[in-house]
């Protein structure tokens, strides 16, 4: 039975964690100042179909049920998630180097409905204006992959000259690959579901932000 | 010698039955997901057809609430292994299993509907309230009671280990070690009040949104009614998972009917179900402690 232990441990349910329940179409456009350094990020999550009729019937708006919102309930609506909890990163990840660049809560925000899913928009500022001399990686996930997000909607860059972003999308396989091996690997006894590494990471795809050398 | 090939043997009919309930297949994984983000598009625009007053908007609202418990339990969770390392371990009848497999999905909605009208109407409860109480009190209480079936394999693949070893230095004719006829004895209630509340306990987050919409729209019967079929949803993965786990018991031991090797086998492996399900509920229970 001992050599068969590995093999069982291997056996181990995923933590209801690695499942999400909130799917979030993104769009990021990245501001650049004019001297190509990056200063402001503007981050766009259109919610799932179920998940914005659960917001809009937990707000009390669109009493006509169209999926459609008068200027007033999309008042009542604003900011419903920008009242970020301590310990919130807001979901958008900023690296460059492989260091973490830190930014500001959400400045200014607004809220949408487009065919039925409520769409937000914020800005957030960089701590201090970032230089582009090596690309900057953004990634949008929530750490405990409770809700999923796909950069479906584009990256942008708005000033500076010479700069582009690419998508790279997730590579899915990888993602359930690494998280097997998390899971059932040797160190899966560190992990619960709260203490769970990478996860949301490895479901995320990857916006580098990238200027022409010159320019 | 027989037994160091059949346990091997069993092992590898259980690993087929457990990776997929452990949800181990990339593929799988993936399209469950696709499935589900699909699926759970398609409920919102069947609830509003529902509320517009649409013909057949319940019958298609109970059509994508069925798929979505589908998608949901074809993904990870906790009911697969649970159902799946109990058929390994115990022998339990096929059909035993399954009913065992529907009545926990059954009474898995029931909890979400308790929680959300007990929380709406009793206690006043926001939706945020109702999922905290699920995930901070009725999830570790489910992995609980998984682990006291766990615990409860454990001790009896243990106690006929050791009874097995007593009878053959003894070598005497009479059966004092369990038999795998005693093994046939019926999985008692108690197992099965463990199994489906060790499922049921922890309500489905998809089965809250639901409810909570379909009360807020006054339309709370369909949602009832959503939630019950989104069970029935998930029960044909978790049937799918008592059946494969059954037979891969049968089929492992169909050989060895009454033999000295049995008894040294069937505790063998309820003692590896049991070592198997004690540790998911650790694991499960460790972010709680």
């Amino acid at each position: 039975m001992i050599r068969a232990l590995p093999l069982l441990t291997a056996l181990l349910p995923m933590p209801a964690a690695a499942h999400p329940h909130v799917f979030i179409d993104t769009g990021l456009t990245l501001v650049l100042d004019a001297e190509n350094r990056l200063t402001e990020i503007r981050v766009t999550w259109a919610y799932d179909e179920l998940y914005s009729l659960l917001v809009m019937e937990e707000y009390g708006v669109d009493d006509d049920y169209d999926g459609a919102l008068r200027p007033e309930e999309l008042a009542v609506l604003d900011g419903f998630d920008m009242q970020w909890i301590e310990g919130f990163e807001g979901d958008t990840y900023l690296a460059k180097n492989g260091a973490a660049l830190s930014l500001t809560g959400p400045l200014a925000h607004e809220t949408s409905v487009e065919n039925g899913r409520v769409v937000t928009t914020h800005t957030r500022r960089l701590a201090a204006p970032v230089a582009l001399t090596s690309a900057v990686s953004v990634k949008a996930y929530d750490p405990t992959y409770y809700t999923a997000y796909t950069v479906s909607r584009g990256a942008s860059v708005e000033g500076g000259t010479g700069c582009a972003a690419t998508i790279t999308p997730a590579d899915l396989d990888a993602a359930y690959t690494m998280l097997e091996e998390l899971l059932y690997g040797p160190r899966s006894a560190e992990f619960g579901e709260e203490n769970f590494p990478e996860v949301g990471e490895a479901f995320a795809d990857e916006v580098r932000l990238a200027c022409v050398s010159g320019s | 010698m027989r037994l160091g090939i059949l346990i091997p043997l069993a092992l590898a009919l259980a690993v087929t039955a457990l990776v997929w309930a452990a949800g181990g297949f990339d593929a799988l994984a993936r399209w469950a997901a696709q499935g589900q983000r699909e699926v759970q598009s398609d409920m919102a625009g069947a609830i509003r057809a529902l509320k517009a007053g649409e013909a057949g908007a319940l019958a298609g609202l109970m059509t994508l609430a069925f798929a979505y418990g589908f998608f949901h339990a074809a993904g990870p969770g906790h009911g697969k292994a649970l159902i799946g390392g109990y058929g390994l371990g115990r022998r339990v009848s096929a059909l035993r299993l399954s009913i065992i497999a529907l009545a926990s999905s059954l009474a898995q909605a029931l909890t979400a509907i308790a929680l959300v009208y007990g929380g709406v109407f009793l206690l006043d409860w926001s939706r945020e309230r109702m999922e905290g109480v699920a995930e901070r009190w009725l999830a570790p209480a489910s992995y609980a009671a998984i682990a006291a079936i766990g615990l409860w394999l454990f001790w009896r693949g243990l106690t006929g280990l050791r009874r097995g070893d007593a009878h053959d230095h003894a070598g005497c004719g009479h059966a004092h070690g369990p038999s795998p006829d005693d093994m046939a004895g019926v999985a008692s209630v108690r197992d099965a009040a463990l199994l489906i509340g060790g499922v049921a306990l922890r309500p489905c987050t998809g089965a809250l949104f639901l409810l909570v919409i379909c009360w807020r729209l006054g339309v709370d019967m369909a949602g009832i009614l959503g939630t019950l079929a989104m069970a029935l949803g998930t029960a044909t993965v978790t049937i799918a998972v008592a059946l494969l786990a059954t037979t891969a018991r049968e089929g492992a031991l169909a050989g060895l009917a009454g033999g000295a090797t049995a008894r040294r086998v069937l505790p063998a492996l309820e003692l590896a179900a049991g070592a198997l399900i004690l540790a998911a509920a650790a694991t499960l229970l460790a972010p709680f402690v």
